[in-house]
């Protein structure tokens, strides 16, 4: 197979133009499959070949997507340093675009088309009108069969969601609301609300009505799979109570600390959490999490034991993760914690440490109590002797450890000598992986000579220079 | 072991289909366009929606033809297949090979399109429309109706005629 393979794969573009040049073959795929491929584009996009000739003249229009972005329109004008309507000044050529005129154009030629729309997506930036976002919403969920519904919309005044949505969108089986938006969910806990499809749901930036609407939210959505929840502004304190026994992704993205948070999600795989944790926070039945990454951000004027407790406790809660993901000042917090007991990691196999500091109170411990970790990720080594070397003793005593990556490697004289160190005394290692940003691809060659001529106590050991 | 079971189960077909079910790694023959038999893994070949569902029908306990893909562009989707089998392997390089993979003339692309269609392989038909919809994107018209010999049969007023209709979408 490899032969074949190789060959067919190499063949340019250019070379084999002979079978091509007089088949129009793209035109004579299947309708289905040409619709498929438009559904890649954004309308506009799709809308532009329209012109190609008349067996694409109205395919866009069988579409079930209509892909709407207002940034599609417009373009940076430097000299006024702001975004500016492209056609603002198009007078003299006899026309103009209103982004709402253009999309309440696009519905009446789609309409034609006997497909209902299955997903709908909106930006909206400039001069967004909620009149308009709403009418469309309740368009595209009225005909019962939209799948998808992804609105990132920005206006002075939030405003609340057609309740509509609530009503209708039986089928929705994901829903990514972004920008100024309220979550107000309507109180009546009528089973025939809701979504009773939705597996994926993203709320970011948007507001919540009450300290209980995100609660209610998820109440309407029984077969919730994927979460993901950003939260920028602490305004309007709220309660996330995260209570969903079907969820196995959660991605958390807080840059306040006014909110309260409840998780507690026996199904879950992945959890990710980015930004700052507040002192409210209540972790229950994350025994399944296998896949968890915490990024804390903090302020320098923080109290860094508190959050040093706080991050303890989170991580706590996660003792049977097979990867974890921490950066460095996660993990400078946890030094710092009073009352942090780590837990041991029993199945941890990947760590992957993003930090360039803190190596002896953040990534010395917990490498510590992974026993079974089969593969570490370090962007720097320590420029300390003693940091160092503690390191390279748990790597060389190490018996399950197949791989080092080593991310932010620039070829210095001391990271040679470390990875050297580490060929040379390793015995279970298979992969030493290195990647630089900083050396050109001459350079990688010289290092790379230089790594393979090392010699290497496991004779397996492959390196690797990508 | 399994060669052995398998030659004496010849004579019994129903036996023969039990085994078919029991054994997951089983090897299953699919049959060309041009009547090349290639011999693959299950678990190669059932990220096929179509083989798949044979294999669950009890269908596959023979050679299952495959009169809809020439011998070329099915050693190009079990290869795909065989690199898709377990895809939490390693994210980098199973990108770093599909970009590679998706890297061929029009022709050759056309195959996968209609192949992955047929055979309803899901990552593959998106990454080969995927790399269609990119050589469309940004495109004037006459450089997208050269790229795929497009011939263009509306008179220039209907063209006019069409650009003007919705002129917003052709501002480059």
């Amino acid at each position: 197979m490899g032969i074949a393979e190789s060959t067919s794969k190499q063949q340019k573009p250019s070379e084999p133009e002979e079978t091509t040049v007089f088949e129009d073959r793209i035109s004579n795929l299947p309708e289905p499959l040409l619709c498929y491929i438009l559904s890649f584009l954004t309308t506009k996009e799709a809308l532009a070949t329209s012109i190609l000739s008349s067996r694409w003249k109205t395919l866009w229009t069988l579409v079930p997507i209509l892909d709407l972005d207002d940034s599609e329109l417009t373009f940076p004008d430097s000299s006024i340093g702001s975004w500016v309507f492209r056609s603002k000044n198009h007078h003299q050529t006899g026309y103009r675009f209103r982004f709402a005129d253009i999309v309440s154009r696009v519905w009446v030629l789609r309409n034609a088309n006997p497909f209902p729309l299955q997903k709908f997506r909106l930006r909206w930036h400039y001069r967004c009108n909620s009149i308009d976002v709403d009418t469309w919403v309740h368009t595209a969920i009225s005909r019962g069969f939209l799948q998808e519904l992804d609105l990132e919309v920005f206006l002075h005044q939030p405003f609340n969601l057609t309740s509509t949505l609530f009503n209708h969108a039986k089928p929705l089986v994901v829903l990514k609301l972004n920008g100024s938006i309220v979550i107000n969910p309507p109180s009546s806990s009528s089973s025939s609300l809701g979504f009773p499809a939705l597996k994926v749901l993203h709320l970011h930036s948007v507001e919540y009505a009450n300290h209980d609407s995100f609660w209610r939210f998820l109440t309407c959505c029984p077969v919730l799979q994927d979460l993901s929840v950003e939260s920028f502004s602490g305004n309007c304190p709220c309660n996330f109570k995260i209570i969903v026994p079907t969820l196995k992704i959660l991605h958390l993205h807080f840059l306040h600390l006014s909110y309260e948070l409840e998780i507690n999600t026996p199904a879950l795989e992945q959890i990710h959490f980015r930004g700052q944790l507040s002192k409210d926070v209540l972790l229950k039945n994350l025994s399944n999490v296998v896949d968890a990454v915490v990024i804390e951000s903090l302020y320098i004027s923080d109290d860094l034991e508190e959050f040093g407790n706080r991050v303890g406790y989170f991580i706590r809660a996660l003792s049977n993760v097979k990867s974890l993901h921490l950066d460095s000042f996660t993990t400078h917090c946890l030094y710092r914690a009073s009352e942090f007991d780590p837990p041991m990691f029993h199945n941890l196999a990947l760590l992957k440490f993003d930090g360039c500091t803190s190596f002896r109170h953040g990534l010395l411990p917990l490498l510590r109590r992974s026993p079974n970790l089969e593969a570490l990720l370090l962007q720097k080594i320590p420029a300390d002797h003693e940091e160092k070397t503690s390191i390279f003793e748990w790597i060389v005593m190490s018996s399950h450890l197949k791989t080092i990556y080593f991310k932010g490697f620039d070829g210095s004289m001391d990271e040679l000598q470390f990875v050297r160190h580490v060929l040379k005394e390793a015995s279970f290692l298979e992969t030493m992986k290195l990647s630089s940003s900083c050396l050109n691809s001459e350079e990688k060659l010289h290092v790379l000579q230089e790594l393979l001529m090392f010699p290497r106590k496991s004779r397996t050991c492959q390196i690797e220079f990508i | 072991a399994i060669q052995s079971s398998r030659f004496s189960c010849v004579g019994f077909p129903l036996a023969y289909i039990f085994l078919a079910c029991k054994k997951k790694s089983m090897a299953l023959k699919l049959k060309s366009s041009d009547n090349k038999i290639f011999e693959v893994e299950e678990l190669v070949a059932v990220q096929s929606e179509t083989i798949k569902s044979l294999v669950e029908d009890g269908c596959a306990n023979n050679v299952i033809p495959l009169p809809n893909v020439d011998s070329k562009t099915l050693e190009l989707v079990l290869d795909w297949c065989k690199n898709h089998v377990d895809v939490k392997l390693d994210e980098e390089k199973l990108k770093e090979y599909e970009d590679k993979f998706i890297e061929v003339d029009l022709a050759v692309l056309y195959d996968l399109l209609m192949a992955a269609n047929y055979l309803n392989i899901k990552d593959l038909l998106n990454r080969a429309s995927q790399k269609v919809a990119d050589m469309l994107k940004g495109k004037k018209p006459e450089q997208i109706r050269e790229t795929f010999n497009i011939v263009n049969d509306f008179s220039p007023e209907e063209e006019e005629e069409i650009r003007k209709e919705n002129l917003w979408a052709f501002e480059e």
